[in-house]
């Protein structure tokens, strides 16, 4: 098949869900023998927005990534006072709705520039719902036009502007029965047809080397691991402090440390610096290191539409410790074994004590969380699903 | 996708198990409820919604930071803080306008609040007439 990407942000070092899915999807395509090509912006950061990246052509990993620059520079100040009535649980005009996705890397270059790739591709896959290249590039052969919204419920997900972008694709294509669910709840009625495809997962290159990794970094003493974006959006902060009431306040004698990597800030009271371990950005080898050298991958997001991070702990060998406010992740964990879900900081320092306690459980749970991702969401199966949506639904 | 495998571990189990121990452990008062409290305030509200009073209230004065590193952070500090000092009288009589009507909604609402309750009482005595007549409303 001829497929186009359309995604906000394109390249190995961009940390982002969405993102890291659609460049695999790309990559692997283009293993298995289709034509690939990406129409992203120049954009790296999705908080400013700013050209960082080259425009133009160019092949990465077999893959033809066209980048477009950001045409509307974002409005810090307008995105506060929208965030402010967001966070109000106040609704947005469709005016203020339009200002907010035009405020996230806003590219009048990609809009034409997917205008004239969808006269050359099978179909257009775009990821995620939210921002401006979803929701104004779908408009433009939305017949053509599916997309992967890795959707959470949030408010974003209520916008009609946003709602009206999901209903006029050709198809929707889930990562999870728990996001299914959900876009069928708040697109009701108006869904357009939709497949559950996943994002894909393969044995990791290399066996991780926790021991090794624990020489180099000089660390000690139990850990438990989060990657990702350090960030509200993300609970991180809940994270770190429920790593610090654990080890400060309920379990002294039984102290954990969290094993920070990614970007953004680690904003923690002096109290707690001492809890974390603020690893930065890692090599993805060292992210599986660090996983395999941890009690657990700890992953306390609510709004997840699949979690890479609780599948990369499996494979380094490592559960998950996940918020029951998360359908997604908690389901994941049901349905699989391989983690725990906790609702309060004292069912995670439980869950802490426990796998601490008992490493036989911790390596159970490991196991059974690597067999079923490897089952549900190994790579051929999820390019093959893939494959077979987007030509059932664009119907070619 | 239909056909999971099975678990070797029952997870739902395991979770029983961690929400018993809280539980055991919360009556016999094992939690050191005030070093919680502390940590959590001290990190802020993440978890919980403020409330609304804790919102009303404009601050003009907000922490410095920097994103820079080494001695440009100490420079790029203090220019912001010379462009603070230089605006205050400018912002804060519209911080302390905008301060007066937060807290007139705040009010409001909470008044709104009393009579809807108020309201809702007067229901459900209307619908089961043995049930005992309700605490008269202090206002908000």
């Amino acid at each position: 098949m001829k497929l186009a990407f359309v995604v906000p942000r394109y390249g190995h070092d961009i940390v982002g869900g969405a993102e890291t899915q659609l460049r695999e999807y790309a990559e692997h395509l283009v293993g298995a023998g289709h034509a690939i090509e990406v129409l992203t912006t120049c954009a790296r950061d999705h908080f400013t927005w700013r050209n960082e990246l080259p425009a133009g052509a160019r092949t990465e990993q077999g893959v033809t990534v066209r980048r477009f620059p950001v045409t509307q520079a974002k409005d810090h100040g307008l995105m506060a006072d929208l965030h402010a009535i967001l966070d109000a649980d106040l609704p947005l005009d469709r005016d203020s709705q339009r200002a907010w996705v035009e405020n996230t890397g806003h590219s009048t270059g990609l809009l034409e520039g997917i205008e004239k790739a969808a006269a050359k591709v099978d179909a257009l896959i775009f990821a995620p719902y939210l921002f401006a290249s979803t929701v104004f590039g779908v408009h433009i052969a939305p017949r053509r036009s599916l997309v992967v919204p890795c959707l959470h419920d949030e408010a974003y997900a209520r916008f009609d502007l946003i709602q009206d972008a999901l209903c006029a694709a050709a198809g929707l294509l889930f990562n999870s029965p728990a996001e299914m669910r959900l876009g069928e709840s708040l697109l009701d009625g108006r869904i357009p047809p939709h497949r559950l495809v996943g994002d894909g997962f393969a044995e990791l290159a290399r066996p991780p080397d926790p021991d090794g990794w624990r020489r180099r970094r000089r660390v000690d003493g139990a850990l438990v691991a989060f990657a990702g974006r350090r960030e509200a959006a993300k609970n991180f902060p809940l994270l770190a402090q429920w790593v610090a009431a654990h080890t400060l306040a309920i379990a002294p004698d039984r102290p954990i440390r969290l094993a920070a990597m990614g970007r953004g800030p680690i904003d923690v009271p002096s109290a707690a610096r001492g809890v974390v371990l603020d690893l930065g950005v890692v090599a993805e080898d060292e992210k599986y290191d660090a996983m395999a050298a941890s009690l657990a991958v700890a992953q306390l997001s609510l709004y997840e539409s699949f979690s890479y991070v609780i599948a990369e702990g499996w494979l380094s060998g490592t559960p998950a410790i996940v918020h029951a406010g998360c359908p997604v992740t908690r389901e994941h964990c049901e349905r699989g074994g391989g983690g725990v879900w906790v609702e309060s900081v004292e069912e995670f320092s439980e869950a802490v004590s426990m796998l601490l306690a008992d490493p036989a459980l911790r390596a159970r749970m490991a196991v059974a969380g690597r067999a079923y991702i490897l089952a549900e969401y190994g790579w051929p199966a999820v390019i093959e699903r893939l494959v077979a949506a987007a030509a059932d639904l664009v119907g070619r | 996708m239909n056909h999971p495998p099975t678990p070797e571990v029952d997870p739902v189990a395991v979770v029983a198990e961690i929400k018993a121990t809280v539980a055991r452990r919360r009556a016999a008062g094992e939690y050191p409820a005030e070093l919680l409290a502390r940590l959590a305030t001290q990190f802020g509200p993440v978890d919980v919604q403020p409330a609304l009073e804790a919102q009303a209230r404009l601050e003009t004065a907000r922490a410095l930071e920097s994103t820079r590193r080494g001695p440009a952070s100490g420079a790029a500090i203090f220019a912001k803080r010379v462009v603070r000092r230089s605006i205050a009288w400018y912002v804060r009589p519209i911080a302390q306008d905008q301060t007066r009507f937060n807290f007139g909604v705040v009010r409001r609402l909470y008044a709104l609040e009393a009579r809807v309750a108020q309201l809702e009482a007067t229901r459900a005595r209307s619908q089961d007439p043995g049930a005992p007549p309700s605490e008269p409303s202090s206002g908000a």
